[in-house]
């Protein structure tokens, strides 16, 4: 049967490598990804406006001929909804044409650059929504299926340190149930890279309830969708207790909460009018009887660009659990 | 049921620390495999693991103590690792952090408190931003027990890394010790709000428990105080410009009973005398502001104490406290308390100024009018409780003991001078003023302490008044026996009256006298025969001086009248006032030589026998005695004492019984015959003695003798010459043979022929004639004696007289008595040589 196929040509006929090069030389970085199935992924990174150079080797099978009528790659950047599952959109579509039409009868080796690639979304992965990049090697055949085969990379963007703004104003909000609870909290920024340390305390201006412990969630909010479509999913990723016992009136307690343990990306906004990728501090107040009191904050993260060196790599997610 | 319920519920918290030292043991064992294998973030997962153990609600703090103890043991290996990894180029910075990532909040600030010490002691990080940090982290815990004992922890594990005076870690970036008093501070006051809020944890109750659980975490809180102390660089201006104030506030703002008491008494404790002393006012100034409950008296005491062992040990520090006018701050500091803390009851309030009086006593030895000033205080403070609350003073006990710091500290004469120790004395109970006079009066004959001064038993009197007389209150004779004790020690305290002079003693004694005699009967019984007894001293005392004069001495003897006569009227005292009036007229004839005095003394003795002697056996003795005095009195002259001898006479015919007729009359006989040298010194006229060197004063009163008001009564005059009426005492004895004969007869009668009685008085007749035989009564011959020898030995022959070994005795002696007289030769033994002794 395979050798029908093969004969008929159905088969796949010719195998495609590639292997991914910087333009400017220096060695390749990746990005190691948690996976579901436990083994950390690890692909090429890139940051916009670099120039990814590949390295495209094609090789027919031993003994067969293979004939086309052009061998491509594609860079591509897609993003693809949960809803609609293999049919990804496009947003990004670069094309070199590596071969013309002929025959494929020994191995080949094709370089090919996409120079300056203007990529302006990270890649994401998340509940209900994806958006990756990939090398797409098309070996275009008339008669039979085209061999085609996705390289993945991944792709993150750096920001500069925002300058700081004198006497830039924390975030600082009074909230409260009427004659039961009321704190005043403050973080001391909206805006945090993603090693940056949260800094802020909680006021407690009224307290008739008797709390049993409070902690600060980093909550992680997926919006796709738009209007009356959106769809939004939560995750939260981090707990991290910062009170223990009942305080009283007057007391003041500390938050100091390092991001660099958790899992983040930046915030994507309405990333090509498709999806948006939130993140919140979420105080969580927990009284005796185990009712939840909270308040949810948006912050906002981003990636600095300092931290590029540490990118290439694991990041330190010494996350100690309890 | 109670018990019961305690029982299992320290069965179920032994269980619910054993599983929680179980799992502290078990993750700590992970913990150290880890370190084995140089792996931190295990390390950290396990310890965190460990320390989460600690998050526990269930247990009592005893019981916690137990768990945190062991994981604290178990945190020294992981101390070791960090050292080791910072030799390994890691930072204790990183750590500091990494530490941090921990998700719960109590493991993550015990490991962040252990690798802040590390980080300190490494001499990588500031001591004093660390420090700062890690207090102002540990705000994260608010759970009252696991906080105290997390802060506990930063206190120990800094202790030692503080920027000190002097420490390594002292420096421009490390700090100063500002900043390690601070750190202090405000551990201290993060502790204490825990503790103070612990109470309002759970059930109402609970409260009683929860209490003692607080008071077993005291030290806890009191630790920051005292790491304060010791530091070095703790001078006086940075106590008082901070550490004083700043602890006060916390102390004062925190309005809790237990708080407030522990940590004022802690204050007091850890610093040193010298801050106390220049921090008094500040401090004294916070005792009012505590909470009703809190023992006031109790730290003032404690403060006390310090102040005066301070002041005991260096001399220059009373001097230091003068300066400061210690003193007046303290009583000051007493009485607004007293006037604020409306709530304190008496007991409490007596506590306190106890406490200021031992101070003053320790402190201050020789001014009582601070003592004084504080009794006032004090007598002010109780009076007004009392007058609010409309009841007792209550606080006896204290009351006493507050009463008794004088007596044990000082001469009792001196506490006399404490004018308001009365009034204090009078907010007792009557039953316990009672009690506080007789240990006043015990005091005062313990020591031998004598009053002196006619305004000292003023004073004393006043002191003592529930033992001088009736109390309103007291039903009057309690229990006798404990009655009469106290009347007991109340004569005996009469004779400490005593002054230097004899003038001086006999106003003491009219003050006492009139005190005294308020008392009412029961009391004068007793209290009336040592004044008077008293007084009989001075009337001696007089005489020896040579002063027998009437303006002295008259005084004294009418003095002495006059409380006799007391007596005799307040009843029931009959015989004491007959005895009293026949030693005073003893006094009066041979000290005073005044026969009209004397012979008055005997008039009212015979008035009284007549009166109220009571019943026979009584009228017998009194008027033995009435014979006794009167026998040896020479003042009177012949007419007077006559007169007197005859009533007496007259009386020992009236008795019931024949043998006391018999006996009376023996006695009688006496009175006819007095002994020629019964009185050694010559009688001889007042002006005649030479006068041991009379001082001034003596001489000047004693002259105006003949220029004294006519109203005097008597006169000093010679003493007579012994009567010896030989035919008076011989028909005494033939009286009392015939009444003897009479006593015979009636026994016959009776067929009481086993009475030996008459017999026995026919020997005692022969005494007397013996008696009279040897003074040379020339009408007793030897044939007389003989004749009545014979009649006796007649009747000694009787069966009934034989059997009466006392009466055989009785005789044998008599006539042995006669053998000897015999023998001794000489004139008498001639005259014996006639009489025949029967054999």
């Amino acid at each position: 049967m395979k050798n029908i196929l093969g004969n008929l040509g159905l088969a796949t006929t010719a195998s495609v490598q590639l292997t991914f090069k910087r333009g400017d030389g220096q060695p390749l970085k990746t990005a190691t990804l948690k996976t579901k199935g436990g083994e950390p992924e690890q692909l090429p990174l890139f940051s916009s406006k670099e120039t990814i150079c590949a390295e495209v080797k094609v090789a027919n099978s031993p003994g067969k001929k293979v004939d086309h009528y052009g061998i491509k790659v594609q860079l591509l950047g897609q993003i693809e909804l949960a809803s609609e599952r293999g049919h990804p959109q496009d947003f990004l579509s670069l094309v070199r044409d590596l071969a013309p039409q002929g025959d494929l009868v020994k191995q080949e080796t094709y370089p090919a650059e996409f120079a300056n690639v203007e990529m302006q979304y990270d890649s994401h992965r998340g509940i209900q929504v994806r958006l990756r990049y990939l090398l797409r090697v098309t070996i275009s055949r008339s008669y039979a299926n085209s061999v085609v085969k996705d390289f993945p990379f991944w792709v993150r963007n750096y920001e500069a340190a925002p300058a700081p703004v004198p006497n830039a104003a924390p975030i600082k909000m009074e909230v409260g149930i009427e004659d039961c609870l009321h704190i005043e909290f403050e973080y001391d920024k909206a805006k945090y890279h993603l090693k940056d340390t949260v800094v802020g305390k909680i006021y407690f201006l009224l307290v008739r309830i008797k709390l049993k412990h409070m902690e600060v969630e980093i909550r992680r909010r997926e919006t796709t969708g738009a209007g009356t479509h959106a769809r939004n999913e939560t995750e939260t990723l981090a707990k991290y207790e910062i009170m223990d016992g009942a305080p009283v009136r007057g007391e003041s307690i500390p938050i100091r909460l390092f991001l660099s343990p958790y899992d983040l990306t930046p915030t994507f906004s309405n990333v090509h009018n498709r999806f948006s990728v939130k993140y919140y501090l979420n105080l969580v107040l927990v009284d005796e009887e185990d009712r939840r009191y909270f308040k949810q904050q948006e912050i906002q993260l981003f990636r600095l660009l300092d931290d590029k060196a540490a990118a290439n790599g694991t990041a330190e997610a010494a996350h100690i659990s309890s | 049921m109670v018990a019961q319920q305690e029982t299992v519920l320290s069965d179920e918290q032994a269980k619910w620390l054993q599983e929680a030292g179980t799992s502290v043991k078990r993750n700590a064992f992970y913990m150290k495999r880890a370190l084995d294998d140089d792996n931190l973030r295990e390390a950290l997962r396990y310890s965190a693991a460990m320390l989460g153990e600690l998050r526990t609600s269930l247990l009592t703090p005893q019981r916690y103590f137990e768990l945190y103890m062991q994981a604290f043991n178990e945190l020294q290996h992981l101390e070791g690792f960090f050292r080791d990894e910072t030799k390994k180029g890691r930072s204790y910075a990183d750590l500091y952090e990494l530490v941090q990532h921990a998700g719960n909040v109590l493991p993550r600030l015990y490991l962040l408190c252990m690798v802040g010490a590390c980080f300190i002691r490494g001499g990588e990080g500031a001591a004093r931003d660390i420090l700062k940090d890690l207090v102002e982290m540990c705000k994260g815990v608010q759970h009252p027990t696991r906080g105290l004992f997390l802060r506990s922890y930063l206190c120990q594990v800094s202790k030692g890394l503080l920027p000190d005076t002097g420490s390594e870690f002292e420096s421009e970036e490390g700090g100063r010790i500002q900043d390690a008093v601070d750190f202090l501070l405000l551990n201290f006051t993060e502790m204490n709000k825990l503790w103070v809020r612990m109470q309002h944890q759970g059930a109402q109750r609970d409260r009683d428990r929860r209490e003692k659980e607080r008071q077993q975490l005291a030290d806890l809180v009191g630790k920051n105080l005292t790491y304060l102390s010791q530091l070095e660089g703790l001078n006086f201006e940075l106590y008082q410009g901070q550490v004083h104030p700043r602890v006060l506030e916390q102390v004062v703002g925190c309005r809790d009973d237990l708080a407030q008491q522990y940590l004022m008494q802690c204050v007091v404790q850890v610093f040193p005398d010298d801050f106390h002393l220049g921090t008094l006012s500040p401090l004294l100034a916070a005792l009012p502001q505590l909470q009703p409950g809190v023992k006031i008296h109790v730290i003032l005491s404690s403060l006390l104490d310090r102040l005066a062992r301070y002041a005991s040990v260096q001399s220059t520090v009373v001097e230091a406290f003068d300066e400061a006018g210690v003193f007046q701050k303290l009583l000051e500091a007493a009485k607004s308390v007293v006037t604020q803390q409306s709530g304190m009851q008496s007991a409490d309030v007596t506590a306190m100024y106890i406490a200021l009086v031992q101070f003053t006593s320790a402190v201050y030895p020789d001014r009582l009018d601070y003592i004084n000033q504080a009794l006032t205080a004090c007598h002010t403070a109780l009076a007004e409780r009392s007058a609010q609350e409309g009841e007792g003073v209550g606080a006896e006990k204290q009351l006493v003991q507050l009463l008794s710091i004088p007596l044990d500290s000082y001469d009792v004469v001196t506490v006399l001078a404490l004018d308001k120790y009365p009034s204090v004395m009078a907010l007792l109970s009557p039953p316990t003023r009672k009690e506080m006079a007789v240990k006043i009066v015990d005091a005062i004959l313990k020591t031998g302490t004598l009053v002196d001064t006619v305004q000292r038993v003023g004073m004393l009197f006043d002191f003592i008044a529930p033992l001088a007389t009736d109390v309103e209150g007291v039903e009057a004779p309690e229990d006798d026996e404990d009655f009469e004790e106290e009347q007991n020690l109340m004569a005996r305290l009469m004779h400490q009256l005593k002054a230097p002079t004899l003038d001086g003693q006999f106003e003491v004694l009219k003050a006492a006298r009139d005190r005294i005699t308020q008392g009412g009967p029961n009391r004068l019984k007793h209290t009336i025969p040592a004044i008077a007894f008293a007084a009989l001293a001075v009337v001696r005392g007089l005489s020896a001086e040579g002063q027998q004069g009437q303006s002295k001495t008259e005084p004294v003897l009418q003095f002495i009248h006059s409380l006799t006569a007391q007596l005799a009227e307040a009843g029931g005292a009959a015989e004491m006032a007959l005895q009293l009036f026949l030693a005073a007229a003893q006094a009066a004839s041979d000290e005073a030589h005044l026969d009209v005095i004397a012979y008055e003394f005997f008039e009212q003795a015979f008035i009284i026998y007549e009166e109220a002697i009571p019943d026979s056996s009584s009228e017998r003795t009194a008027l033995a005695s009435i014979v006794g005095a009167l026998q040896r009195i020479r003042v009177f002259s012949p007419d007077s004492r006559a007169s007197l001898v005859h009533k007496a006479t007259g009386y020992s015919a009236k008795l019931l019984r024949k043998a006391d007729q018999c006996r009376a009359v023996l006695a009688c006989s006496h009175l006819l015959w007095q002994e020629e040298e019964a009185q050694a010194d010559p009688p001889s006229a007042n002006g005649d003695t030479p006068a041991p060197a009379p001082e001034p004063s003596a001489t000047d009163d004693a002259s105006p003798d003949d220029s004294s008001p006519a109203g005097r009564t008597s006169e000093a005059v010679q003493l007579q010459a012994p009567v010896r009426d030989a035919e008076g005492v011989m028909s005494c004895l033939k009286r009392a043979l015939k009444i003897a004969h009479a006593a015979q007869q009636q026994t016959a009668v009776a067929r009481r022929a086993n009475d030996t009685e008459p017999v026995s008085l026919f020997v005692e007749i022969l005494n007397h004639y013996i008696f009279y035989f040897e003074a040379g009564l020339p009408t007793i011959t030897a044939s007389v004696l003989q004749n009545l020898l014979d009649l006796v030995q007649n009747d000694m022959a009787g069966d009934s007289c034989q059997k009466d070994s006392a009466l055989v005795a009785f005789y044998k002696n008599t006539l042995g008595h006669i053998e000897l007289q015999r023998a001794r030769g000489g004139p008498a033994a001639e005259r014996y040589k006639q009489i025949k002794v029967p054999a």
